[in-house]
């Protein structure tokens, strides 16, 4: 099996099993607090995919020949960079704010993160060789 | 991983993913930052290689190595240069240098 398609299978696989044991632990706990339980399990969850991915999106090389080589990289590192920061902070919201600040955080950190990267891939366009 | 540590643990390796961090750079390039003999730096950066940090790409003659860091490895990498970690204390030990590529 192409190993790409193995790695989506087994990722695919720990993200519904994860869900599903969450969900099992979840009914071991009091009535009031299984929603709240499931809620940030599952946003913790999405929070390690996007780390996972955003470490490894700089290793990712493949060539462009209208980018300049320097300028690529510098994108793609800073990219990557800025969206683990940004995972690792929507999780920690997840983890220990209280919940009706959870969602704003954490949208708050991700979505700061994608623009940083717009914005840095934006100037690094700008100033590209003629 | 193992991999990894070992490459990052020579501060000549380390030298060179400091180097390609600002761009990517010929074999020959990357030769002329450091005082040593060719087989050497093709050792190096064949350790790199095999590390999958850093990436090989033919351009005409020349060989452009690019870096091909994770955000782990690159912290890695950052960390072992701030505490100059070095499980090879000697300047420059490859494994058995093999024949220049480029």
């Amino acid at each position: 099996m192409n190993p790409s398609i193995r790695t989506a299978l087994i990722a695919a696989g720990l993200i519904l099993g994860g869900a599903v044991l969450l969900r099992l632990w979840a009914h071991t706990q009091p009535l009031a607090s299984q929603a709240e339980i499931t809620q940030r399990g599952i946003n913790v969850l999405i929070a390690l995919m996007v780390i996972l991915n955003a470490n490894t999106a700089a290793k990712q090389i493949r060539a462009m020949p209208r980018c300049d080589p320097a300028l690529e990289q510098a994108a793609r590192r800073f990219t990557s960079f800025a969206l683990v920061i940004g995972g690792a902070l929507y999780a920690l919201a997840w983890l220990i704010a209280p919940l009706n600040w959870a969602f704003p955080l954490s949208i708050t950190a991700l979505g700061g993160a994608t623009v940083a990267g717009v914005v840095r891939c934006l100037t690094l366009w700008s100033r590209r060789p003629a | 991983m193992n991999a990894v540590f070992r490459a990052l643990s020579d501060p000549t390796r380390r030298k060179v993913l400091e180097l390609l961090r600002q761009r990517p750079m010929s074999a020959g390039e990357l030769s002329s930052h450091f005082a040593v003999a060719k087989p050497t730096m093709s050792a190096h950066l064949a350790v790199l290689r095999e590390a999958d940090l850093v990436a090989a790409d033919k351009a005409g003659k020349q060989v452009i190595y690019r870096l091909k860091m994770s955000v782990l490895e690159e912290a890695l990498l950052s960390f072992a240069q701030a505490l100059d970690l070095g499980l090879d204390r000697s300047p420059s030990k490859p494994p058995a240098p093999e024949p220049a590529s480029s």
